[in-house]
């Protein structure tokens, strides 16, 4: 109490991140870890969303002074809790109720969120949020669902899709509060949705900041799952639309990273008002500029710096590298990243490149420190299927390396923007390992051109792409939203 | 990542809670548990006929050498408070062991049932000492009749539970074979030990024929326990594994108790009141009540009958049909239309029934002046039978539509029916007796009737929303059962491990 008398309490911010910082690394965590660490005069908590309960989850970063706390919750764990096997009955509802509900379990996003907000958690009609889904409304109101779209379908698979989808986000109204002084979400899906909550909760600000647009991105991967059956395919996409456009409501500030994506923002149905965009910017004092040298010999070295994942294409990346080896044939690869992220990928990877009789030219490095590596390339190389604004283009740019990139968020903003001769970079068509080959060859093949791209960019980045630009940013935001 | 976890686990979760359903009502279970239910319900009638047949002949034969029917009262006294006690007694446990073996031999888990079996004989064997000894401990009876009443009491417990156990096996003959030996040789007994009477010095004869009548029970007893333990004669030693199941089933425990309360209640009522007599102050009993009651129980075996051939033959297939869309073959439409099927042809054939045992009852009741001068019964257990005859037949059918419920897992409705007619036959009694003899048997009569009005209101509600009630009340996800008894099961399962597996020295 004395201390509160004597000085003015720091801000506290709490940021809600899913499947990322502080346990598992890659942008969105980079990010979120540098945001903490250059706000010193702000506290940070962050609530972190991981699928399931691991004893010993290993945190990937070393914790900053000014993140007071870390709390972990399971999504999976939703799926445990709060077990009743009675059918309830709900009680006292009015028109607006039904209608409301009948938004909420018909995944109808104009449904008021702030509604089901108020009446999942009014106890007169809900002892817990979780009842309804063990009610006579979700009963009518899914099979509403059933009769349109599954009518053929066998029912006992359809209910139980169906209700199991509901229980995270209905057991997450009535999440524990947490004390902050803004909310700030960096995804919408299940992150956003709980920020909206707490928003709710504590009467505070809500900030979302959008690195990739994340109902597209599971769209994606759920048209590909297999492990999604083919039926259910829509309604699991519906789902991730609605809760995201759900979180949309509550936000006070929605951010995103870069243009093409606020596009792609509005017109899923975020407030034009609201949307501003802040770039990620990088910290340049680590990043030293070296002008490009043309190589004597022909050992040229291709540098990638990515998970090994799937959305990454990293075969894609070694295609490439097998058509480049042809024209020069002292080339060497360096796949720098994690491994153990998706360990089954990385064993196809290791095995094309086997097959592609490349072992002696491809290094997976595993976790390295990047900046010591940037110096031995000649060009990065991204060949992702979906990226937001990804740092290591900034970083290329920042230590004048020339990049090839496909043409996915803001790659085509960053390396070739509205004038020409200001590009940095060369960009490709997606899976086209043909394009990235040639995009690859023609900066190796024209030094000129490459030492052109290695200077646009560092002062591309040196006049937008400041870290001081971000962090000022946000901070101003945190403030003005205090 | 999160996401592909995610949607992967609530695969699982389906699979996992798929699985429980079908366990639940899958065809084996299914008409395990119907016919169990019906069955242990059936048998506990065989007993009763038996009973009737050879305690009656019993009685015909001491006629002959007790004279006065005070002298018989005593016999008489010892029995009934036999039988109604040790039904009250057992009939929740029945219940419960019979949901826990259908469940086991569902899963093929044989090695299960017998320790079962015993563990409850010993629950049985104790509750039921201690009762005797309590009961009997200051009553003036010379100690070898109270030996032979205890006895008695704790045989026919065990018998009740002997019947439940025995009805997976469904060995009819042998059960048959059971009451009539043991029938004979109790006849057999009293004619011989009525001539050449053991000389107790206190009440010689009754003492004779209750010892008859317990060793012709008893043997009745052996054979049964033969034929369980012939299919039945291996398991493991967690004998009261099966004690969890108060903690899971709770409410089928209490359906079983307050039915039968419900059942005796009036009779207890009627012990009390003016047409009450005590017998060397230890029984008291309503002889004209407990008759007339008796006989209109003895009227609705057919209907009893015919509801184990509605549930084995019409009703199985349907509810088959019915549980196997709802188990992931049918969309709603199909499964709604199963449900509705399966609901008409449940009111059909029970509203067949119903008008069957209505024909039959309503014949006995316009005969009885001349069955009961056959019978050479009085005027007034007459006139009290020509009541509770309608009353049973209302009764009978409370008791099917509990059954039904019980296989639709509408526990808690038929928890609410039991203790509906429990309550209104205790309120409905007591008002009743106080007009007169003439309103004897009106309350039971009346509750049966409300009780069963509401029974029937139940079920149709229950059908109505039968489909809702399935999906919504499957657990969002695999839980653990808890509770006292599972906490306590487990314990002794611990127990009786260390005990066999006593930790060695060095260890």
């Amino acid at each position: 109490m004395v201390s509160k008398a004597n000085r003015e309490e720091n801000m506290i911010v709490c940021i809600i991140a899913e499947g990322s910082y502080p346990y598992v690394t890659g942008g969105v965590s980079s990010w979120i870890h540098q945001l903490i660490r250059s706000l010193p005069e702000i506290d940070f908590k962050i609530l972190s969303i991981m699928p399931d309960y691991e004893k010993n989850l290993e945190r990937r970063y070393e914790v900053p002074e000014n993140l007071k706390e870390i709390k972990t919750i399971y999504l999976n764990d939703f799926l445990k809790k709060n077990q009743t096997h009675k059918q309830i009955k709900v009680k006292h509802l009015t028109d607006d109720n039904h209608k409301c509900l009948f938004d909420l379990i018909t995944l109808n996003p104009k449904g008021n969120l702030y509604h089901m907000y108020q009446l999942l958690n009014d106890k007169k009609r809900f002892k817990k949020s979780i009842d309804l889904l063990k009610s006579d409304i979700f009963w009518e109101f899914s099979k509403t669902v059933y009769d349109k779209g599954f009518k053929e379908e066998n029912f006992n698979d359809f209910f139980w899709t169906y209700r199991s989808m509901f229980i995270s986000i209905i057991n997450m109204f009535e999440i524990e509060a947490i004390e902050a002084d803004v909310y700030h979400s960096v995804s919408t899906g299940y992150a956003g949705f709980l920020g909206a909550i707490l928003k709710y909760h504590g009467e505070k600000p809500f900030i979302l900041t959008e690195h990739g647009i994340y109902p597209r991105e599971r769209e994606e991967e759920i048209l590909k799952a297999p492990w999604v059956p083919d039926k259910y395919k829509n309604l699991w996409i519906d789902y991730f639309y609605f809760i995201s456009k759900l979180s949309y409501q509550a936000v006070d500030e929605l951010i995103t990273l870069f243009k093409k994506n606020q596009d792609i923002q509005l017109s899923i149905g975020a407030p034009k008002d609201k949307s501003i965009i802040i770039p990620n910017c990088i910290d340049l004092d680590a990043l030293h500029y070296r002008p490009y040298e043309i190589r004597a010999n022909d050992a040229y070295v291709i540098g990638a710096v990515l998970r090994i994942t799937p959305i990454k294409d990293v075969m894609t990346l070694i295609r490439s590298f097998k058509i480049v080896k042809e024209t020069y044939n002292e080339a060497k690869l360096i796949i720098i990243g994690p491994r153990d992220e998706d360990e089954e990928y990385y064993r196809q990877c290791l095995g094309l490149v086997e097959l592609l009789k490349l072992k002696e030219a491809v290094t997976f490095t595993g976790r390295v420190d990047v900046v010591e590596y940037y110096r031995k390339m000649d060009v990065l190389v991204l060949t992702s299927i979906s990226e937001g604004q990804p740092l290591v283009i900034l970083e290329a740019m920042a230590v004048g390396l020339p990049v090839v990139s496909t043409d996915v968020g803001a790659c085509r903003e960053l390396l070739q923007p509205d004038q020409p001769s200001k590009a940095s970079g060369i960009i490709t068509p997606l899976v086209h390992p043909k394009a990235t080959a040639d995009g690859i060859i023609k900066i190796l093949q024209n030094g000129k051109l490459a030492s052109k791209f290695a200077r646009n960019g560092r002062k591309r980045v040196e006049e937008s792409y400041y870290q001081d630009i971000f962090i000022n940013a946000y901070r101003e935001l945190y403030t003005k939203n205090r | 990542m999160l996401i592909e976890n995610y949607i992967q686990r609530i695969g699982d979760i389906m699979a996992g809670i798929g699985f429980q359903l079908k366990a639940l009502f899958k065809e084996k279970s299914l008409s395990n548990k119907v016919k169990a239910y019906v069955f242990s319900a059936i048998v506990s009638s065989g007993p009763w006929i038996a009973a009737v047949i050879t305690v009656n002949i019993i009685l015909f034969l001491a006629r002959v050498y007790l004279d006065s029917t005070t002298a018989q009262s005593l016999f008489l006294g010892t029995i009934v408070y036999t039988f109604v006690f040790s039904q009250i007694l057992t009939a929740p446990w029945q219940m419960i062991i019979t949901r826990f073996y259908s469940d086991r031999l569902f899963e093929k888990d044989y090695a299960s049932i017998k320790p079962a079996f015993s563990g409850l004989n010993r629950i049985i064997f104790f509750t039921s000492l201690t009762i005797v000894i309590v009961f009997y401990f200051n009553k003036p009876l010379p100690l070898y009749y109270k030996v032979f009443a205890g006895y008695l009491f704790i045989l026919l417990s065990l018998i009740w539970i002997l019947m439940v156990s025995l009805s997976s096996i469904k060995d009819y003959t042998s059960i048959a074979m059971a009451y009539i030996v043991g029938g004979i040789i109790s006849i057999a007994l009293t004619v011989y030990l009525l001539n050449q009477p053991i000389l107790f010095p206190e009440y010689t004869f009754q003492s004779n024929i209750l010892l008859s009548y317990i060793i012709g029970l008893s043997i009745t007893y052996i054979i049964l326990m033969y034929s369980f333990l012939k299919v039945f004669h291996y398991g493991h030693d967690y004998n009261y594994d099966f004690i969890k199941y108060l903690s899971l089933f709770p409410s089928l425990f209490f359906t079983g108790l307050f039915y039968t309360l419900g059942l005796w209640i009036d009779d207890i009522i009627m012990w009390l009141s003016v047409i009450g007599v005590d017998v060397i102050n230890t029984y008291k009993y309503a002889p004209v009540y407990d008759n007339a009651v008796f006989l209109a129980y003895l009227t609705i075996i057919p209907s009893a009958i015919m509801f184990l051939v509605i549930v084995e033959t019409s009703l199985y297939d349907r509810y088959k049909k019915y549980y196997s869309f709802v188990n992931g073959e049918g969309n709603l439409e199909e499964i709604e239309l199963a449900r509705k099927e399966l609901q008409n042809i449940i009111r059909i054939k029970l509203f067949h029934s119903f008008q069957v045992q209505s024909l039959i009852t309503i014949t006995i009741v316009l005969f009885s002046r001349e069955i009961f001068k056959l019978l050479n019964l009085s005027v007034l257990i007459r006139n009290i039978f020509r009541i509770t005859a309608f009353g049973a037949l209302f009764n009978i059918f409370i008791l099917h539509i509990i059954l039904i419920l019980l296989y639709f897992e509408f526990r808690k409705s038929a928890l609410s029916i039991a203790i509906t007619f429990f309550i209104s036959n205790a309120i409905f009694t007591t008002i009743f007796s106080k007009f007169g003899l003439e309103y004897f048997g009106y309350g039971f009569t009346l509750s049966s009737f409300l009780s069963l009005i509401l029974a029937l209101g139940v079920i149709s509600h229950m059908f109505k929303g039968l489909t809702e009630r399935t999906f919504l009340t499957q657990p969002l996800a695999n839980v653990e059962p808890s509770g006292f008894f599972v906490s306590l099961s487990r314990l002794l399962r611990v127990y009786t491990y260390s005990k066999k597996n006593p930790p060695k020295l060095g260890d």
